[in-house]
């Protein structure tokens, strides 16, 4: 069995090749992961700050609803989707098993509840004389919405960033509802799986590499907007 | 003419005791009212329902002969009016972007903005420190700025309260001219009496 | 802040019509989904006959590869077109059941029993029944698959022959797939069953010789069934035919039989006559 630093020159090897099925893995595992993580922080972030502001009856039950989901194993979004959407499953018409959609799907079921739960905490160290101050300016609804936005975004980014993080890694429901399909449903992660079970580890580690290198590259990315976004 | 507000049997009871009970008041336009009471009086709370930041246990409001408590639109209600608290928050952000704030909200176009902020931020001395975080200021700091971002909306009424506690002297004739200068009707929040010298009447919040 | 925002959208945009133009397809393909297990697509034996058929066909066939029960499962439920396994029993029940149209035999390779070349226990060259009472009399590790796949259920056959009371303390069940028991196995110094074909595809990474073969035992037939259309209207049900008249063909059987790794012939081709007949 070769060794660590044999398998990284191996994977190092591999990457310079550009191969063409790298490459697809790649920018799957992208697709599904960006595409889901944002959608859920479009609807979550929003959710998460009318939550933080209103308090009505069953707020406390909602929050631990959100606090239970944000622990849920993915697997198990996995195992509920696929119930689903399977042919004999009540939305197995759609023939959304085993394809990218529904891997997006899985995606944000997942990131959802982590989105809104960091953007609650980001809430909850929003002021209350700030917010009183946003009011009494004199602004809409929406208008206060914005402001809001603008004042915890360092919080929004967080919670975004806990959200893409959770979906870059994802293994376990992607593999479910998707079925690592070569050319199809296969992203990095699965590929991992994938090549490991085999015993491909030069393989393997260079598909964990460049998951690395995905995850570092959009965090900088993000951390550079969050500079300029100090103005 | 109208007055522009007019406060009617407005009762506040906190703790189950009346901070004040049936305040019956008029501010007429251009006035400049100093509301003199000790410490604890509730003169915040007054501006605070004023402000239509908290309801009053009884009572009610009128700006412009129109009734203000129950408004559904109660930002438009606000729009006409500008508010100093004695402890200003500041929005995590530049001390320009903080002063703009209420003109922005208002629509009103970016030169014109920009105009308007620069010329108020030079009168309040806060030029220097446009591009600073709003965060990293002192307390003296903030209340100056918190007075430039409700002078530059040229509110019809400016609600102060005591907003040059932590100011120094020089400041404080800085701010107090700048009190004076403007059209807007105001309503100032003070200890003692003699300390305010803005005023053109003085009404005394007694307890309930 | 807004610029930013602007920007943002703008790389956001860009990045979705990038990857949506490379995952969506050119042309609507006809296309199925092969249910098969992970044993069989880790030979390497269908990324090399597969797109010869879609050559011919045009038809896509898009492989799914999962344990043996999760393979028969997608087919009951219809989320596969056809599934490919080796588990004899299961194959007939799932005809009989009504959930397939009709059991073809596609191929055979062998299993092994493998272990370390010290060979503790002394099983080589034994029987396959007599091997494994062996290592449960001396109690020497033996790592099972434990997932009721074809494998596994092979091994719990040879074990029934075996007739022991116990299979030794060594007996580790780790619910994985080949190539994962292989490499424990490796590493463990111990004994397990595996397909020739995952073994010798794997050879090099593994300190594990073959000692038990060419026991009548130890064949694993595999078969290919359609998913019956009748009980899941939704399937590609000629897609499927498509696929085993092909792959039983002359040609796609003369490609099973071609096809090596590391030199060594993987499968013999069947030609659709069943090992037991049925």
């Amino acid at each position: 069995m070769t060794g660590l630093t044999d398998s990284l020159i191996g994977a190092g090897k591999l990457i310079l090749t550009f191969d063409s099925e790298l490459v697809s893995i790649t920018v799957l595992t992208l697709y599904v992961s960006l595409f889901g993580a944002i959608a859920a922080g479009l609807i979550a972030a929003p959710f998460g700050i009318l939550l933080g502001l209103k308090n009505f009856r069953g707020k406390g039950i909602v929050v631990n609803i959100i606090n239970t989901f944000m622990g849920l194993p993915p697997v198990i979004v996995g195992l509920l989707l696929y119930v689903l959407f399977s042919r004999q499953g009540a939305l197995g018409n759609t023939g959304l098993l085993f394809t990218p959609q529904i891997m997006v799907l899985a995606q944000f079921i997942i990131a959802f509840p982590i989105i809104t739960g960091v953007t609650l905490s980001a809430m909850q160290g929003l002021e209350k004389d700030v917010h009183e101050l946003i009011v009494s300016l004199g602004s809409t609804k929406t208008q206060r919405m914005s402001l809001i936005f603008f004042e915890i975004r360092y919080g929004l980014i967080t919670a975004f960033m806990a959200g893409l993080g959770r979906a870059f890694s994802e293994v376990g429901a992607v593999i479910i509802v998707g079925g690592n399909i070569r050319n199809h449903t296969r992203v990095l992660t699965t590929s991992i799986v994938l090549e490991t079970s085999r015993g491909e580890f030069e393989q393997a580690m260079a598909l964990g590499i460049i998951l690395l290198a995905l995850v570092f590259v959009i965090n900088y990315g993000i951390t550079i907007l969050q500079g300029e976004s100090q103005r | 003419m109208k007055p522009l507000l007019t406060v009617k049997n407005l009762s506040k009871t906190f703790d189950g005791k009346y901070l004040f009970k049936n305040l019956n008041f008029t501010v007429s336009r251009g006035e400049r009212l100093a509301v003199s009471a000790p410490n604890g009086a509730g003169k915040t709370t007054l501006i605070r329902i004023i402000n239509l930041l908290e309801t009053p246990t009884s009572g009610e409001l009128y700006f412009n002969g129109k009734p203000a408590g129950d408004a559904r639109n109660q930002w438009m209600v606000r729009r006409n009016m500008a508010v100093v608290f004695q402890r200003p928050a500041v929005l995590n952000t530049t001390v320009y972007n903080n002063i703009s704030i209420g003109l922005k909200i208002r629509g009103e176009k970016k030169d014109v903005i920009d105009k308007k902020v620069k010329n108020i931020s030079k009168s309040f001395g806060l030029n220097q420190m446009e591009d600073k975080n709003a965060q990293a200021l002192s307390g003296g700091e903030k209340q100056l700025l918190a007075l430039a971002r409700a002078i530059v909306l040229a509110p019809d009424l400016l609600l102060l309260d005591e907003p040059t506690s932590n100011l120094d002297p020089e400041n404080t004739a800085l701010a107090e001219k700048a009190i004076k200068n403007i059209a807007s009707t105001v309503i100032i929040t003070s200890p003692s009496a003699a300390a305010c010298k803005v005023a053109t009447r003085t009404f005394y919040l007694s307890g309930g | 802040m807004n610029r930013n925002t602007l920007i943002l959208a703008m790389l956001i945009t860009s990045l979705f019509s990038a990857c949506l133009t490379t995952t969506r397809q050119p042309t609507q393909k006809d296309s199925i989904v092969l249910a098969t297990t992970t044993s069989t697509y880790d030979s390497g034996l269908l990324d090399y006959l597969l797109p010869k058929f879609e050559e011919q066909t045009g038809i896509e066939v898009k492989v799914v590869s999962v344990g043996t029960g999760h393979a028969l499962e997608l087919g009951r439920r219809g989320d596969s077109d056809v599934i490919l396994v080796h588990s004899p029993a299961d194959e007939k029940r799932f005809v009989t059941e009504g959930y397939g149209v009709k059991r073809h035999c596609v191929m055979y390779n062998d299993f092994v029993i493998l272990g370390p070349e010290t060979d503790t226990a002394g099983i080589e060259n034994l029987s396959a029944p007599k091997a494994l009472s062996q290592i449960a009399t001396t109690g020497l590790t033996f790592i099972s698959r434990g997932d009721d796949s074809g494998t596994h259920k092979k091994e719990l056959t040879l074990w029934e022959a075996a007739d022991v009371a116990d299979r030794g303390e060594g007996y580790i069940e780790i619910g994985a797939g080949m190539g994962q028991t292989l490499l424990t196995a490796s590493e463990k110094q111990g004994y397990t069953i595996s397909d020739r074909a995952t073994y010798v595809s794997m050879k090099n990474r593994l300190e594990l010789e073959v000692l038990v073969s060419r026991d009548s035992l130890l064949l694993n037939p595999y078969g290919i069934i359609a998913v019956n259309p009748e009980k899941n209207p939704g399937v590609n049900d000629i897609g499927a035919e498509d696929l085993i008249r092909w792959i039983n063909s002359d040609e796609g059987q003369a490609l099973i039989g071609n096809f090596t790794k590391n030199g060594e012939q993987l499968f013999t081709p069947l030609y659709d006559e069943c090992l037991d007949g049925g």
